[in-house]
């Protein structure tokens, strides 16, 4: 065998034994001993070192909650699974999370939201925001070149034919990426059982934004107004909304002229009047919103057409007699409508 | 060799070939690390120390092991066997498991200078400017007090470097940059300044 061959064989693989044993022995002999709690965290981490939770990885994070007794709630790509595997690690009780993922707060498509000039550049959101806040004559809408959709890691959102992104509330970590990537902040992390949010982001004034998009929101006040509850105000000319407090938006919803709301329940429950138990009294023709809904007179057996009942719940709460019944109520409301 | 020429050495490989400045090695951990002051000057250290280190152990690996002239083993220079063209890979994975070893008894030794060099010590394993120092050392036919010299010497050239180039990017923060510029263009653009400024260095007469 050629000499060069074989000493090179002997020396390199000699050194790189050697090195490999004192290296071991080293692991071994300076062993630092590291809390297993953080550990066992770290693997029950998704391990995709998104930062979403603020750190520079699991790891970091994993230490941060074991060390300093950081919140366990903080990863949101892991979900409620990870924080409650999180808290039996470090023998907490269970914590309770919120699932939360991404809604767009603009419906304004290609057709619904007009343009003002036309627009040839680079196909990012971000460089379209810079020549005069893009090209929609809505200033805050969405410009719908799909920066949103490249930062997601998870799939989660496609760019819609209608020019709008569409969030996958399956595929939706909760990570945040849109949220920052967006010019227009136009995304928001709200609880997955939020069914009714209000797709509109635009402070315009009531004219500017009705010349602007047909399903802007004009200002009106009136969803304030009729869902009556310290969560939803007026800021400058745009309903804010904390969607995690309990409230009904459905008359919001339904009353909203410029249907601004977006209602992701495919079907709503409906009231009946038990014919049997309705004694005419008539105060759920006198509270219900919605027209030719509740049909019949003063003293007679009411009936709720159920074609246009909106599930509002409203009749529920002042019938006397209990006589209204909800059917179809599958966890859609975040209403109580058990009594 | 005197002390004044081990003198003048250091000063040639500081001031006139600075690996960073003058040779453009190291450039990557040079840009990366270089955005706060106090990451710059751990990282200067953990460069100083390794390419110390590593100068020593592969001058001492290339002249006894591979350099058929002044090898352990004489029968390989008679028997005409060369092994100087193993020098690369030897000398990584002789400094990759040296800078291993030396972060796991730090990591138990100490602490506190663990976590001042730790992190930065898996990051410059076999950087170029860790290799190239070793390898010039061999190019340039230096004795073994010589190599660690220029170790030495390029390690603190290095952080010499860093340090003032995070000085200035700490500034650079404050000030207002046109906005295709920000971050790692404007960089660029003073490193290059930098090393404009220590070609003039190279008029120095030792």
């Amino acid at each position: 065998m050629n000499p060069v061959f074989t000493y090179t064989l002997v020396s390199l693989g000699g050194v790189s034994f050697l090195l490999g044993a004192v290296l071991a022995y080293a692991s071994k002999r300076f062993a630092v001993v590291v809390d297993p709690k953080i550990e066992e965290i770290v693997d029950s981490l998704p391990g995709a070192n998104c930062g979403g939770c603020g750190y520079a990885g699991c790891a970091a994070y994993a230490e941060a909650v074991v060390k300093n007794g950081i919140d366990a709630t903080l990863c949101a790509p892991g979900g409620a699974s990870v924080v409650q595997n999180i808290a039996k690690i470090l023998g907490l009780e269970d914590v309770l999370t919120v699932r939360k993922v991404a809604y767009l707060h603009c419906a304004g498509t290609k057709e619904k939201a007009k343009d003002k000039y036309e627009y040839d550049g680079l196909k990012d959101c971000r460089s379209a925001a810079l020549l005069a806040g893009g090209h929609k004559t809505c200033e805050y809408g969405c410009l719908g070149f799909g920066s949103c959709v490249a930062v997601c890691k998870f799939d989660a959102l496609v760019m819609g034919e209608d020019g709008l992104p569409q969030v996958d509330m399956e595929k939706c970590t909760g990570c945040g990426a849109c949220v920052k990537e967006c010019p227009k902040k136009l995304f928001d992390l709200l609880p997955d059982t939020t069914k009714i949010y209000l797709a509109c982001s635009s402070h315009a004034k009531g004219k500017e934004a009705k010349q602007a998009c047909s399903v802007g929101c004009i200002g009106c006040s009136i969803c304030v107004k009729v869902t009556d509850s310290e969560a939803i105000s007026m800021n400058n000319n745009l309903p804010k909304i904390d969607y995690s407090a309990s409230m009904n938006l459905i008359l919001a919803n339904y009353k909203c002229p410029t249907k601004s709301y977006l209602d992701l329940a495919p079907k709503r429950p409906y009231m009946t009047i038990d014919p049997n138990k309705c004694k005419g009294h008539g105060k759920c023709k006198e509270v219900c919103p919605v027209k030719k809904c509740v049909t019949g007179e003063e003293g007679d057996v009411f009936q709720i057409n159920s074609q246009v009942c909106i599930g509002c719940g409203l009749c529920l709460e002042v019938c006397p007699e209990k006589a209204i019944r909800v059917i179809g109520a599958m966890g859609y409301v975040n209403m109580d409508m058990s009594q | 060799m005197d002390f004044g020429q081990y003198f003048t050495m250091l000063i040639s490989v500081i001031f006139i070939n600075n690996f960073v400045l003058s040779r453009f090695l190291g450039i990557c951990p040079y840009i990366g690390v270089s955005k706060k002051l106090d990451s710059a000057i751990g990282m200067g250290f953990a460069v100083t120390f390794v390419m110390t280190v590593a100068s020593a152990v592969t001058w001492s690996v290339y002249t006894f092991m591979l350099n058929p002239q002044s090898n352990i083993f004489p029968k390989i220079g008679e028997m005409g066997v060369d092994l100087t063209f193993l020098r690369t890979i030897a000398f990584i994975i002789v400094i990759a498991s040296l800078v291993q070893l030396v972060e796991i008894v730090l990591q138990k030794t100490s602490p506190v200078l663990y976590s001042a060099l730790g992190i930065f010590l898996p990051l410059i394993t076999t950087n170029c400017a860790i290799l190239g120092v070793a390898v010039l050392n061999i190019d340039q036919e230096l004795t073994f007090i010589e190599s660690l010299v220029q170790g030495f010497g390029a390690g603190i050239g290095f952080t010499l470097a860093i340090v003032l180039m995070a000085g200035l990017r700490e500034k650079l923060e404050m000030s207002n940059i046109p906005k295709p510029l920000r971050g790692v263009p404007i960089a660029f653009i003073m490193a290059s300044l930098m090393s404009l400024a220590f070609q003039g260095f190279s008029g120095l007469s030792l």
